[in-house]
């Protein structure tokens, strides 16, 4: 246990044990299943590739009891996409979604609304008062139960109401605890002009529903917080999950029945948490920002609405250098994100600050990995090199960092002077 | 002057959609009482001091004192079995007796006399 850690903080490292570790007596699933700590807190098909075969997450391809009507291994494995009955237990040969999974970061920014808290893809994922505490428990009535029954006290155990209270403080606490303060001061010409499209409520838009690139929305002179909207993502056509001749019902989103909407996720953690949208039907950043230009979007209501705002009575309409530099824009700020998790996570390590998750071998393992998601978003569509050069160098010395006893503390520092010359490369003071 | 009308109609039309609720399917599987803290604002706990099928309203006897509920077509009625170690199902309001445990989530404030849901609790020794 660390030394002088305060109530708030002794309760997140309790929300973190429950989060990764407890089971809820049922089927071997954790929250940390389908929300891995090395993933961003969520799976993708890629990763999933790389899970052993008795993971929990294929419970259902090694459990009888589980075998029909719980997942579907075939779109998990080649989608990253989770059964969910969000209409009910009722019929489950008939009545279910099938959802990616959401990353839990920056959650203290994105969860709240005017009209109540706003939790998973369609904002109605938690039972009894819709709130992120209570999230838990429609979590384990649907992902963990032994059987199809789901009886509590047999197939599973609800978790009490101190348990709900420490994974909400875990999960409150994980990632950006505020919204960013745009325009930032971005060095990189194409990263910088996507800035000024993104916010330019005249041309990108963007900025209206993910207000500072956030999940919270501003409308019609409103505070819309963290809002749902029909943005026609159902209707896009030629998605992948469309091809494969699996039978999957059309999503309805908020709501039983539906009203067809969906919550906003934050940007500023897309670009390293893809697939997109709440059926993972797109693969890239590039392509997430390119649905917005087409019909799907803009025959939907919030195309309408955004059209409806226009002089000219157009929703969203980019060039395809402009799509290209609003998604560069998005995978800089992603990278500046990751360097600042890193930051914090080495810190941690060193003693330097709160440490939530512990020791601080397993906090440079997860600094390794946000070091490699600014790489990679970085190195995606050739953005600064220079600073993936010195982000290179600073995973090295962070894995290294990890495994070495005598030379952790060295090493750990090389690499904070590191990601903060990658900072600089990214951004202006 | 219409253009601003239409965007605060837009506008109204997308938040106005809002329903504050959770995951209410999911209620289904809760056993009575289960979360008092979290759904205490949201429902009433108590159990039932009457039925009245002909005009469709259960009393339950709650910590407060006794609130007449309204049943109506779209209220749902589930049968708490987790005593019994079965699952929760569908019921009726026959299936609703005097002397059980209950939990009755209500409409909105402008309904608060009319049963969004009643859960009831069926005993291990029935």
């Amino acid at each position: 246990m660390q030394p002088g850690l305060t109530p708030e903080q002794k309760l997140i490292l309790k929300g973190r044990d429950l989060f990764f570790n407890e089971t809820f007596a049922g089927n071997g699933r954790s929250c940390g299943t389908c929300h891995r700590a090395e993933n961003n807190f969520a799976i993708d098909p890629v990763f999933i590739a790389g899970l052993p075969k008795d993971d929990p997450l294929f419970v259902v391809e090694f459990t009888p009891a589980l075998a029909k009507n719980f997942e579907n291994p075939r779109l998990m494995r080649e989608f990253g996409l989770i059964l969910e009955n969000l209409d009910g237990f009722g019929d489950l040969e008939n009545v279910f979604t099938q959802r990616g999974v959401p990353h839990t970061l920056a959650l203290r920014t994105s969860v709240n609304s005017p009209n109540g808290p706003r939790t998973g893809w369609s904002g109605d994922g938690a039972p009894l008062d819709g709130s992120l505490k209570a999230f838990a428990v429609g979590a384990v009535i649907q992902h963990f139960t032994r059987t199809l029954n789901r009886i509590p006290g047999v197939d599973f155990r609800l978790p009490t109401e101190e348990e709900l209270e420490a994974l909400e403080a875990f999960q409150l606490a994980l990632g950006r605890q505020e919204d960013l303060a745009l325009p930032l001061s971005l060095k990189g010409t194409v990263a910088k002009r996507g800035q000024e499209i993104f916010l330019d409520n005249s041309l990108g838009k963007c900025n209206v529903c993910h207000g500072n690139a956030g999940a919270n929305a501003s409308l019609g002179g409103q505070d819309a917080n963290n809002a749902n909207f029909n943005t026609g993502v159902e209707n896009l056509e030629d998605q992948p999950i469309d091809q494969i001749g699996e039978r999957v019902p059309p999503d309805d989103g908020f709501g039983v029945p539906g009203d067809g909407t969906f919550n906003t996720p934050p940007l500023v953690e897309a670009a390293d948490t893809g697939p997109f949208f709440h059926n993972n039907s797109i693969d890239t950043i590039e392509g997430a920002v390119a649905f917005y230009n087409g019909r799907a979007f803009n025959n939907s209501p919030s195309g309408q609405f955004l059209a409806g705002t226009d002089p000219k009575g157009v929703g969203i309409r980019l060039e395809a250098t402009q799509v290209v530099a609003v998604a560069a824009f998005l995978r800089v700020i992603n990278a500046l994100e990751n360097i600042r998790a890193s930051v914090d996570l080495i810190q941690g390590a060193l003693g330097k600050r709160f440490a939530i998750f512990g020791n601080a071998g397993e906090q440079l393992r997860l600094a390794a990995f946000e070091i490699e998601d600014a790489i990679r978003v970085l190195q995606g569509a050739n953005l600064h090199p220079q600073a993936v050069s010195h982000l290179e160098s600073a995973r090295k010395s962070v894995t290294k960092a990890k495994n070495s006893s005598f030379r952790r503390k060295l090493l750990a520092m090389a690499s904070l002077e590191e990601l903060q010359r990658a900072r600089a490369e990214l951004v202006g003071p | 002057m219409m253009k601003k009308l239409a965007i605060l109609a837009l506008v109204a039309a997308l938040l106005g959609s809002y329903r504050a609720h959770g995951q209410q399917m999911t209620e289904k599987y809760i056993p009575v009482g289960a979360y008092p803290a979290l759904a205490g604002k949201l429902t009433i706990l108590g159990t039932i001091a009457a039925v009245d099928e002909p005009a469709g309203t259960i009393t339950l006897s709650a910590a407060d004192g006794d609130r007449i509920f309204q049943i109506t077509g779209g209220t749902r009625i589930w049968l708490d079995r987790s005593l019994l170690g079965q699952p929760n199902m569908d019921g009726a309001l026959t299936d609703v007796g005097a002397g059980l445990k209950a939990e009755v989530s209500a409409m909105g404030p402008e309904q608060a006399g009319v049963a969004r849901w009643v859960k009831v609790q069926i005993p291990s020794t029935r």
